[in-house]
């Protein structure tokens, strides 16, 4: 029972990371059709600007702040020298060249951080508070509350902002919204920015713990990418509780079944929802069946 | 109808015999073992990337596991040469157990369709790597295993670069001539019907479900060919040959040859391999490049080598699909 409540409160941190990224993700396709292979690296790359900005003198929390504004001006290039030039096209172009442009950010990290691991530190205290026998990282704490603070402002921009209902109705009726003088560009170029800056959220958030490789990118897009498809693609709360699901099965499988195929459990439930239930947990049902 | 195809199924056969036969003086002209080892890679990346062209250029499904379907071929081939099996057997074992996992996506893809499918593609690939790379007794886990038995076909040494050249440039061109007789088979018309309008397919009774499963069966048929001759090529087999790269850089020969072109994927096939082995993936700055041209090409020549051709032999036709950006209608 102790070695359960302990696996679960450690998930819970890496829960609100894989969360962060999948709303950003979510958020980016909802808007904007694209999948962004990118996203994981984005996230990345906060945590390496971030390092550069603490070497430079500056304090850990402006730092931070500063690999969060560096991934959101990175999702605005995509936006803006990329994407731009695709949305008219078929989608599956645009979902290329994010893949494309993860190669292309994963290699500039390297050759401006090096592929040395490198480590940031964290943004709370190291002694482990203990409650019941319970070991919870200050750290944990720390990621938890800010990840969820996080995803509260996204879902309360999206949610009651002028701006925010702008991005919903483009979301689900393009034409629509541009006869209500909404300018879909624009609504996209809101969606990538605001997605990149979850994503540094998320990458600042989780480097302290694992550290820095320009290639880590992907490992961090793929929890992102089973937590938004647990949650229903487009579902912005239903990334959020993917996220946190996606953790604590990976979380337990490795305690209880097996180390090395925990990830390999929740390929197959991403699978399995796909095959069985593509809205996912909270996703739309007209949105799951649209043919892109 | 069939007169017709029949017709068709000469004339291409004999421009590929043609080829073929022209270029077994390819070795001779290239007198370097350097330089060739390069053709052989391209010519078995080309193979894959065939089979990645009836999924993807024709069909319009984006799969990102053919790099791992190609995997899957490799350690088939190299278990089944492990027990004391002919070549020639275990590469055809190859390609059926390629065709077989690819087509797991293809029964998929009744039910889950564009973003869906390449995350179900992105799981299968992962998954994939996960099992290779999680039973070491097995497969040698990251470190690989060297490719065991004797790589000899009726008496044909092929571990060597020449010898290898002639059994992957005609199983290339065997490749590329039954690829050219899908596309233009009922099964090909019905996928590349169904991937430019599917209701429209779908309207005119067109069996959507079969015709992507063949897509994906095919298509990984030849990727696990591929696979299995990457295996004899490199002596070896590890999971890094099978990776995220590979995929995307399959991926890539399709955009730069033009989705749906057959000729298209091999030439640009044969284009980048010979620059990756040259210059590109050695550096990071050969990585930067390369991220770029990726962007750069899927922005500037939508239609790749194969609108090139088109425009160039038809000046009137403009080589941009879309002249004027439009919304997508959507369907509702």
């Amino acid at each position: 029972m102790l070695i359960l409540v302990q696996a679960l409160t450690s998930a819970i941190a890496a829960g609100a990371v894989y969360g962060l990224i999948a709303i950003g993700f979510s958020l980016t396709y909802r808007t904007t059709r694209v999948l962004n292979f990118g996203q994981g690296d984005i996230a990345v790359l906060a945590g390496y600007v971030a390092h550069s900005l603490l070497v430079a003198g500056l304090p850990l929390l402006l730092a931070m702040a500063g690999g969060v504004v560096a991934s959101g001006l990175a999702a605005v290039a995509l936006d803006r020298l990329v994407l731009q030039h695709l949305y008219a096209r078929k989608i599956v172009f645009a979902i290329l060249s994010t893949l494309g442009f993860s190669v292309m950010l994963q290699s500039i990290m390297q050759l401006v951080w090096g592929s040395v691991p490198i480590a940031l530190p964290s943004l709370s205290a190291d002694t482990a508070i203990v409650i019941g026998g319970i070991v919870i990282a200050p750290s944990a704490v720390v990621i938890f509350a800010v990840g969820i603070l996080a995803s509260l402002a996204t879902l309360w921009f999206i949610g009651t902002t002028r701006i925010g209902r702008a991005m919903r109705g483009c979301a689900q009726d393009r034409e629509v919204a541009m006869l209500q003088g909404i300018n879909p560009r624009l609504m996209f170029l809101v969606a990538l920015a605001l997605s990149g800056l979850l994503a540094g959220i998320a990458g600042v958030l989780i480097t302290p713990l694992i550290g820095l490789t320009p290639t880590r990118g992907l490992a961090l897009s793929i929890p992102g990418f089973l937590a938004a498809i647990l949650g229903g693609l487009g579902s912005l709360p239903g990334a959020m509780v993917g996220g946190m699901l996606v953790a604590v099965l990976i979380t337990l499988a490795a305690t209880y079944l097996s180390p090395t195929y925990a990830y390999g459990l929740a390929y197959l439930l991403m699978a399995l929802v796909l095959m069985v239930r593509v809205r996912g947990l909270f996703g739309d049902e007209i949105e799951a069946v649209r043919q892109v | 109808m069939i007169a017709r195809f029949r017709q068709f199924a000469g004339r291409h056969l004999a421009f590929h015999l043609i080829l073929a036969g022209a270029l077994t003086l390819l070795p001779v002209l290239l007198a370097s073992d350097t330089r060739l080892q390069t053709v052989n890679l391209a010519c078995i990346y080309g193979i894959a990337a065939l089979g990645l062209n009836v999924i993807f250029g024709l069909g319009g499904l984006l799969s990102i596991a053919q790099a791992a379907i190609m995997a899957v071929g490799g350690y088939v081939f190299v278990f089944l040469m492990g027990t004391s099996f002919g070549v020639l057997p275990c590469i055809v074992v190859a390609c059926v157990g390629g065709g077989m996992i690819s087509s797991l996506t293809g029964l998929a893809s009744a039910r889950v369709r564009s973003h869906y499918f390449i995350l179900l593609t992105l799981a299968l690939a992962e998954a994939l790597v996960l099992l290779i790379q999680n039973n070491p007794d097995l497969t040698g886990g990251s470190n690989g295993l060297p490719m065991p038995g004797e790589a000899r076909l009726f008496g044909w040494d092929l571990s060597t670069t020449g010898g290898l050249y002639f059994l992957v440039m005609p199983l290339l061109m065997a490749s590329w001539y039954l690829a050219d007789c899908f596309k233009r088979s009922r099964p090909g018309l019905a996928l590349r019907a169904l991937n430019a309008d599917e209701y429209l397919a779908l309207m005119s009774g067109v069996a959507t479900a079969r015709a992507r499963f063949a897509a994906t069966a095919i298509g990984g048929a030849f990727a696990g060919l591929a696979g299995a001759l990457l295996v004899i090529d490199d002596a070896y087999i590890g999971p890094q040959s099978f990776d995220m790269d590979t995929a995307t850089l399959l991926l890539l020969m399709i955009v730069l040859g033009g989705p749906g072109s057959n000729a298209g994927t091999v030439v640009a096939a044969t284009i980048l391999t010979v620059l990756l082995q040259g210059t590109l993936t050695m550096t990071t700055v050969g990585q930067l490049i390369y991220g770029m041209a990726i962007i750069v090409l899927i922005i500037a020549a939508p239609e790749g080598l194969a609108g090139l051709a088109r425009s160039l032999t038809h000046g009137h036709r403009r080589m941009v699909a879309d002249p004027a950006p439009r919304p997508e209608p959507s369907r509702t």
